[in-house]
């Protein structure tokens, strides 16, 4: 009995300072011109699209809220276990979807070739081990695993080369991806003050930082990208 | 016999020379790694690959394994005639060199596939691809009945010298320059002729800070992605500038010696045509940004200079050689 009332206690102590962490990350200035992508390279690519695709290196809405931001905190310890929730990374109208992503190392991937072309995917980690394997049309789905953890590097088609897209590897699992509204939440954070950081594929190594206290509840933290300029 | 050998010999540079501007393109293109495996193309006989599957990437790195085959099997049978014709020693022996030379090719471009493309690696790749050419043309020149039935001149040993000079400076900046597309250290300067606003960059690392500053400011308005830069990215691409000036005005010399003594009076105009205008590429490659037929086409037009210099070499050499 004494058993069970100590783990009521702990439980219910530990689920309590679980806290969250959302807001919006947005830019300050005039963004590049939306670029389209040539897809006229592969007939296939060209016919899977009815309207125009643009470059994804920067999704801004009229709010100047920016897409595919990763969200994360930065040296937390985590001692959990990594999440058996499948990440895929598809391969859709000759395009990357999730552009940008962040996966637990060891966590399963699942690559998809849902295009009636073939493609190959190359990833460049710089930590992890350098990979670059076929996907024909008859191939349709292949899995693989990070075992490393590692900043933000890129997967690309070299068969198509406007194909790409971003992958960061964690060893917790505290990060997001932000929303074509800009929004992001990370949830069930052990309560406690740390730095939270946001990465965007153009600014790559210059990402934007945060200190952030967590403690029961929602704590908001909003994060902006200055466009640089010409004279620093 | 010696007849069908010549004409392959001829038919095999000219192929060669091909395959080094298809090399070009799929660098270019950075086409190198659509077809991840080798010797198969996606885990299918590379012969019996469907053409409607060379899209994209694969339709340049594919096309450049089809061509190599041809080009190795054409080595392969010219060998062996050679080896059972009554040519000389030093026919026979260039023939030998040049099936080593072009299976080593094959061999590295297998392995810059394996391998992900190390810049060491690809580099080498681009350099002995140039070299096997060179040979084709020692090769081409060697079997021509022409070679055996002119007299050879004798020339002065400056002369022959000036010969030797020329195609080590540019088979040099040949090495240098397929470091220069390895590393990535095109576009390291966006600008020509000067570099980065500067006749003499400054390699210190307060400058190299501020180059990549600027590079970041620029990425935002280019579709290009401006990497950051080394000081030995910079090293190498204004090594392969200047090194490109000085080989430009040691030519002029090579060929007003080779006007001076009534030597191949046409080859000399062409020769500093070909490095003009290979200036001229260069500075195209970097002012379009590195635009794939304009930097192919430097590449190329490379070979194309060193050829020359190697056939002229042959030919002022020719009396020794006989």
């Amino acid at each position: 009995m004494k058993r069970l009332i100590s783990i009521l206690v702990l439980t219910t102590l530990t689920v309590g300072i679980c806290g969250s962490i959302s807001g919006t990350v947005n830019f300050d200035g005039k963004g590049p011109k939306k670029k389209k992508l040539k897809m006229d390279a592969d007939p296939v690519c060209g016919k899977s699209h009815q309207t125009p695709v643009y470059r994804q290196d920067f999704v801004m809405d009229d709010n100047n809220n920016l897409a595919n931001v990763i969200v994360y905190l930065k040296n937390i310890d985590f001692k959990g276990s990594v999440t058996k929730t499948q990440v895929v990374l598809d391969q859709k109208g000759c395009v990357y979807s999730p552009h940008v992503m962040g996966v637990m190392k060891g966590q399963e991937i699942l690559i998809k070739n849902s295009d009636a072309t073939l493609h190959n995917i190359h990833g460049l980690p710089k930590v992890n081990t350098e990979f670059n394997f076929a996907m024909p049309k008859v191939l349709k789905e292949k899995k693989m695993t990070l075992v490393k953890s590692e900043d933000a590097f890129k997967v690309k088609c070299d068969v198509h080369p406007w194909m790409s897209a971003y992958v960061q590897v964690f060893d917790h699992p505290y990060f997001a991806v932000t929303s074509n509204d800009g929004s992001y939440k990370i949830d069930n954070i052990p309560a406690g003050t740390y730095e939270v950081v946001a990465w965007q594929e153009k600014f790559k190594d210059k990402t934007v930082a945060h200190q952030v206290t967590v403690a029961d509840g929602n704590s908001k933290q909003n994060f902006t990208f200055v466009k640089p300029s010409k004279k620093k | 016999m010696k007849k069908i050998i010549h004409i392959l010999a001829v038919f095999t540079m000219l192929l060669t020379f091909f395959l080094i501007f298809v090399g070009a393109l799929i660098k270019s293109t950075e086409a190198g790694l659509s077809v991840p495996d080798w010797p198969t193309t996606f885990g299918e006989n590379m012969f019996l690959f469907p053409y409607s599957s060379m899209v994209g990437g694969i339709f340049y790195e594919h096309s450049h394994r089809l061509i190599a085959s041809i080009v190795g099997f054409c080595i392969l049978l010219n060998t062996i005639l050679i080896q059972f014709s009554n040519f000389n020693k030093f026919v026979k022996i260039i023939s030998l060199i040049t099936l080593c030379a072009v299976i080593t090719q094959g061999i590295l471009g297998g392995l810059t596939v394996l391998y992900f493309l190390p810049a060491w690696l690809s580099a080498s790749h681009g350099t002995l691809g140039q070299t096997t050419f060179c040979l084709t043309i020692i090769l081409a020149v060697i079997t021509s009945p022409k070679w055996y039935k002119n007299k050879a001149v004798k020339l002065n040993s400056k002369i022959r010298k000036l010969s030797f000079i020329a195609v080590a400076m540019v088979w040099t900046q040949l090495i240098i320059g397929a470091i220069v597309r390895h590393t990535e250290s095109a576009l390291v300067a966006l600008d020509f002729p000067k570099i980065n606003d500067t006749w003499i960059p400054s390699f210190k690392d307060d400058a190299i800070e501020k180059i990549n500053y600027e590079r970041f400011v620029q990425s935002f308005d280019f579709v290009l992605n401006l990497d950051p830069i080394t000081s030995g990215q910079l090293l190498i691409h204004f090594m392969h500038r200047s090194f490109g000036y000085i080989i430009f005005l040691f030519m002029i010399y090579y060929c007003f010696n080779l006007y001076k003594n009534k030597l191949f009076m046409t080859t000399p105009i062409i020769l500093i045509l070909l490095i003009s205008t290979q200036i001229a590429l260069g500075a195209l490659t970097v002012l379009s940004k590195k635009e794939f037929i304009v930097t192919s086409l430097h590449v190329s037009n490379g070979a194309a200079i060193l050829g020359i210099l190697v056939y002229l070499c042959l030919n002022i050499n020719k009396s020794k050689l006989l």
